[in-house]
């Protein structure tokens, strides 16, 4: 192997070691939780109220799918169909801040028969975001008769913080809060083609925190 | 052509191009689902003059060349939607009072848009189409005479991702400040004294 190969091949490794991503994860229990019975569902909800942050549909999809795969034993209820049939009482500006609001929507008839045909024993409410903190580096690339490409090296780091509040229906209580921070930093070197090493941060918060809720309602 | 002559075409060509960018002009898509909501016990008139029915959001400056949101289709399909889940009857109205048709109302309404106000990206620095709307909705007595204005406004918002174009991202963001124009209605209008005593009374 050429010095230049190896200079390569030891430039990728270190790249792809050093785009691995850490979550922390920090569970609260509130009070004590059952798991939901065989005909009971869960629905996962996120929280856009937030001036500078919307909580991303796509993780709010991606949690409640891995835990809707998590050995069949959680139901859950994706919420686009939740809240597009419980319209008004779930968007944005109208949707239950506390769990004793819950309380509130319960004594409207026409909710709580919607709240029994889904049979719904937890909600869960997702907040946070996924946001670039830092990021450096440049590539440039050229074209010419001969042919063109790229050279340079650039990174950002990633963060991806979410804080997930489990509220009982049947009880009326909050079970509990699950938060997860996870952090990576992608690499994308550039020698004729640029090769992005990504650290799938997002993806690493949506199955640290579905693991985490799926435990806690065991 | 001489090098002044192609930096002068370059030039207008990268100005138009970018007037480009920042126009629009749509015509708004609304998804309102069928809202969940106890009907009031009343039958209601409601009337769409054609200032609402037709309405048009204009704007030509140096900021927004040639903006043209065309929302009025979608404002009056938004309240037949609440309407009709709302009250016990509800009919459409060529005029307050009406000037034919159906009588024996118990209210009369007549929705008017009063304001509307977008922000995009590149003018607020964030990553949000923004909208939002203000209504004035006039509430009659059953023989004309007014009863009340209630105003009550709408948000949304659409995030940037996927490469989205402006009209994309405006009608988004359009879209959910009608559909939160609409929840708050529904959620608040019951509670009005003007619309609690009325069904208290029957």
């Amino acid at each position: 192997m050429k010095p230049g190969s190896i200079t390569l091949a030891a430039f990728l490794l270190y790249g792809l070691s050093g785009c691995k991503s850490t979550t922390v994860v920090d569970v609260y229990r509130e009070s004590p939780s059952a798991a939901p019975a065989a005909d009971e569902s869960i629905v996962v909800l996120g929280r856009r109220h937030a001036m500078d942050h919307d909580t991303e549909t796509d993780f709010v999809t991606c949690v409640g799918q891995t835990l809707n795969g998590s050995h069949g034993r959680l139901r859950v209820i994706p919420e686009k169909q939740f809240v597009d049939t419980m319209y008004p009482y779930f968007e944005t500006s109208t949707a239950p801040m506390d769990v004793l609001n819950l309380n509130k929507l319960v004594k409207i008839p026409v909710v709580a028969a919607k709240f029994n045909e889904f049979k719904v024993r937890y909600f869960i409410w997702v907040d946070g975001a996924t946001e670039t903190v830092d990021k450096a580096g440049s590539i440039s690339c050229a074209i010419g008769p001969g042919g063109g490409g790229c050279f340079g090296f650039a990174y950002w780091e990633d963060e991806a913080n979410y804080e997930a509040s489990i509220w009982d229906f049947k009880q009326l209580t909050l079970s509990g809060k699950i938060s997860t921070e996870t952090q990576g930093t992608s690499y994308l070197p550039a020698v004729v083609i640029p090769i992005p090493l990504l650290a799938r941060v997002q993806s690493n918060a949506c199955k640290s925190l579905a693991a985490q809720i799926e435990s806690f309602l065991k | 052509m001489t090098r002044k002559h192609l930096v002068l075409v370059a030039g207008v060509l990268a100005g138009l191009v970018a007037c480009e960018a920042n126009k629009v002009s749509l015509k708004v898509v609304t998804d309102i689902p069928a809202p969940v909501a106890a009907r009031l016990p009343l039958k209601v008139g409601v009337y769409y003059d054609d200032k609402f029915a037709n309405h048009v959001y204009e704007e030509n400056s140096e900021d927004r060349p040639n903006w043209r949101i065309e929302s009025g289709a979608s404002q009056t399909a938004l309240f037949d939607q609440i309407l009709s889940s709302m009250f016990a009857e509800i009919q459409r109205i060529d005029g307050v009072p009406p000037k034919s048709g159906s009588s024996g109302f118990d209210l009369l309404l007549a929705p008017q848009v009063e304001e509307m106000q977008f922000s995009t990206p590149t003018e607020i620095k964030t990553e949000f189409y923004e909208a939002w709307v203000r209504y004035a909705l006039a509430m009659y007595e059953p023989d004309g005479s007014p009863l009340a204005t209630w105003r009550f406004e709408g948000y949304g918002k659409s995030s940037t991702e996927f490469l989205k174009n402006m009209d994309t991202g405006m009608n988004e963001a359009i879209n959910v400040a009608l559909r939160d124009a609409g929840a708050k209605f529904i959620v608040k209008f019951p509670d009005l004294p003007e619309i609690k005593s009325r069904v208290e009374g029957r």
